[in-house]
């Protein structure tokens, strides 16, 4: 199944009206969140003026106010959310869920509230077309990105350690801070796992174990995913000290409609217009880094199609959009015979990577396994007439019960992609469209995954084992591919430091630019990593004149 | 009495009729527009910060609603939150504040706010009794539109912020998501489990 012909999509009228040249700086980055910042730090560093547009709203940082709005006012605000015909896109295939609410348009992305569990790639993970026979290898591996992936955890202050987990990728530095401990909880259940010989680890996690980088230290607010103190990693701290340098602005509210390149291809400025609408404006710059996530970077490379590039900037080889995962993730309940109290609510502490790579791994993909307490965020509402005693009563199970996540890798296939829709946005710009449907590879997946927790439960002595249907998947949040990294234009869009095929001076940062699935570790550290890399190479760029 | 099949079918098809005539009412589209705008709440009073008789009402209120123990502070914040930044809260807690004290002021001889807590529970027991019964919330329906805002408006949220907070600790938590539990008390076996004997 091929992607339709989405060129009959982009209206003619769209062209109409020359924006006005009002501004330029050496680099214009399309979006806010962690990649965008990730090359955003770099760049200020080396003393090149940087300039962000986000289409979301300001987002203010540390997150105390939201927390407060969120937690103990139970009040979800406008201020925060765009309307729904400027974020938007279509869906088909048999996802299941509302593929619009994962990702998060404000000031700092998708990363303002996030888990922040850190796993690396492991190196097979990068050649699994080569090794497992599925997917492709990446044109780069695990040790050219290992400086890289050390760099990208001093940024987010990720504290950890491999001393428990014998699975962990090999290093060159240490965590830059200390783990994490298991909570008692986890050590009840790890005692009980390593009976039958599973490992249960502590997780690399981008939040302070101990004060770090002007972070306080962590108070386990249990609210893991939206820290009001900013001991979880949010891109919100970094451009927060950007801005003062006065060398980085960030554009809040501000659409990028299309980049525009010149006769030779080069990339030379991108076309915006606020959010409430108005005259279209342009921004020049030397370089520009599109960093606006798996979807929405390969729909602003469609619409920028123009008569040199008449499918797309990047898309000569028709590989925009293509190759995009999730990864497959299926949540379970273990419900056990004695209280348990899971103490630290919010966090996945307890984690194995022992199930990444088994002699069976290309029948099926990597799998991890979590522990977590997460399904305290989606608490079921009170009946209507329910009394306190009713409440208490309903939140009783909770108490003996954990939570398992089993994350699995995904395969890209052609039923899976990014294309534009049909429907367009408040400006007559076309929407992301987005096809996804799981096939056999991800069958087999759930078949692992679900053998693992069958194992892990009788383990640790649950009395219900209790996960969500296979075509319940969940893609973890984590959108990958669209845009990814190839030898050459044919099989891909972007080279291995992220800059478009054919399109000098155009750069994609982000998990856009992934082969495949990150294996089954979650892609924040690895696309922070990238991103880094990438930054290096606009700095490169830059300093050639 | 033998059930002929005539009288069988007949009486499935009237079931069937009755039923599907209810589910219909239930989500006619007009009819469902005019129970919404039933709970809308007017918007004659601006929303601004809680007058002194009106929080304590409300917190008495909630005291005898909850139960204890209770950490009565987050729902103070919560209440005058929603008195000052949401359109019609403010109006609305006037109201049934003066109508609870007036009833309170005529079975027990004083305001629900300084009553004695076995009063206020008496009596928000016996006003609130509709909360648990069908056929009494339809009598409430036509009779007692305050009370009814009142379980809608007030009571509902304070439940799930209950949920998200007290009920953990009744339930033997040593605090609720949402504190700072710091880093050493994960650790540890649960203070409720340490209690228990061996």
């Amino acid at each position: 199944m091929s992607p339709p012909s989405w060129r009959s999509v982009l209206r003619e009228g769209q062209r109409s009206g020359a924006p006005s040249r009002v501004s330029e700086s050496a680099v214009a980055i399309v979006g806010s969140g962690i990649a965008a910042t990730a090359v955003a730090r770099e760049l200020v560093r080396a003393g090149y003026d940087v300039v962000l547009f986000e289409r979301g709203p300001e987002y203010p940082y540390p997150h105390a106010q939201q927390f407060r709005e969120k937690i103990y006012l139970l009040h979800e605000s406008p201020r925060y959310a765009l309307p729904p015909d400027v974020k938007a896109l279509t869906l088909s295939g048999d996802y299941a869920h509302d593929l619009n609410r994962e990702t998060i348009s404000v000031i700092g992305g998708s990363a303002t509230h996030w888990g922040a569990t850190t796993p690396r790639m492991a190196p097979e993970d990068f050649r699994t077309g080569s090794l497992y026979g599925y997917g492709d290898d990446w044109p780069i591996g695990y040790e050219e990105l290992e400086p890289y992936y050390c760099r990208a955890e001093a940024m987010l202050g990720v504290s950890g350690t491999d001393a428990d987990n014998p699975f962990a990728p090999p290093r060159t530095q240490p965590y830059p801070l200390p783990p994490f401990e298991l909570s008692w909880s986890d050590r009840l259940l790890t005692e009980r796992l390593s009976r039958r010989g599973i490992v249960l680890h502590t997780s690399p996690q981008a939040r302070t174990r101990v004060s770090y980088d002007g972070r306080p230290e962590c108070l386990n607010f249990g609210t893991c995913s939206f820290c009001p103190i900013g001991a979880c990693y949010s891109p919100g701290h970094h451009l927060k000290r950007l801005k003062a340098t006065a060398r980085c602005t960030v554009y809040p509210r501000t659409v990028v409609r299309r980049i525009v390149a010149d006769a030779q291809g080069h990339a030379r400025a991108i076309v915006h217009r606020p959010v409430e609408g108005g005259a279209d404006y342009e921004h020049a710059a030397r370089a520009i880094v599109v960093a606006a996530g798996a979807i929405e970077s390969a729909r602003l490379l469609l619409l920028s199609a123009d008569t040199r590039h008449p499918d797309g900037l990047g898309n000569a080889g028709e590989q925009v959009g293509r190759h995009f995962v999730f990864h497959h993730m299926w949540n379970g309940t273990l419900q056990y015979p004695e209280p348990l109290y899971a103490g630290r609510i919010g966090v996945m502490t307890g984690m194995s990577q022992q199930f990444r790579t088994t002699p069976e791994r290309g029948r099926h993909g990597a799998l991890r396994v979590d522990f977590s307490s997460n399904f305290l965020g989606d608490l079921p509402k009170p009946p209507d007439d329910a009394s306190p005693d009713d409440v208490v009563r309903m939140l009783r199970p909770f108490a003996s019960c954990r939570g398992i996540v089993l994350e699995t890798e995904s395969a890209p296939s052609p039923r899976k992609y990014v294309t534009l829709s049909g429907e367009c946005d408040r400006f007559g710009d076309p929407l992301a469209h987005v096809q996804y449907e799981a096939g056999d590879f991800e069958h087999e997946n759930f078949v692992f995954a679900r053998s693992v927790a069958e194992r892990f439960a009788s383990a640790t002595g649950a009395e219900i084992a209790a996960f969500v249907a296979e075509d319940r998947y969940h893609s973890a949040w984590h959108h990958m591919g669209t845009c990814r990294m190839s030898a050459g234009p044919a099989d891909g869009v972007v080279d291995s430091f992220g800059q478009v095929h054919g399109c000098p001076g155009l750069f994609v940062a982000g998990s856009a630019v992934f082969v495949g699935c990150s294996g089954a570790s979650n892609p924040t550290l690895t696309l922070v990593a990238l991103a880094l890399r990438t930054a290096e190479q606009v700095a490169g760029l830059l300093g050639r004149g | 009495m033998t059930l002929t099949r005539r009288r069988f079918v007949l009486g499935m098809l009237g079931l069937l009729a009755v039923s599907g005539l209810g589910l219909g009412i239930a989500h006619w589209q007009p009819l469902r527009r005019v129970r919404e705008r039933y709970y809308d709440l007017e918007v004659d009073v601006p929303p601004g910060p809680l007058d002194e008789e009106t929080r304590a009402t409300l917190l008495a209120v909630v005291t005898a609603f909850l139960g204890e123990p209770l950490v009565l502070a987050h729902y103070e914040q919560f209440l005058s939150w929603r008195a000052a930044n949401l359109p019609g809260q403010r109006g609305l807690y006037q109201r049934v504040a003066g109508l609870l004290d007036g009833a309170s002021q005529r079975a027990n001889g004083c305001a629900l706010r300084v009553c004695d807590p076995e009063a206020r529970e008496r009596l928000l027991g016996d006003l609130l009794r509709f909360r648990r019964s069908r056929p009494r919330r339809l009598a409430a329906v036509l009779t007692r539109r305050d009370l009814l805002l009142l379980d809608v408006h007030v009571l509902r949220p304070v439940l799930r912020l209950f949920a998200r907070t007290d009920a953990w600790v009744r339930l033997g938590y040593r605090a609720w998501r949402g504190t700072p539990r710091g880093l050493e008390a994960y650790r540890r076996v649960p203070a409720v489990l340490e209690k228990r004997p061996a």
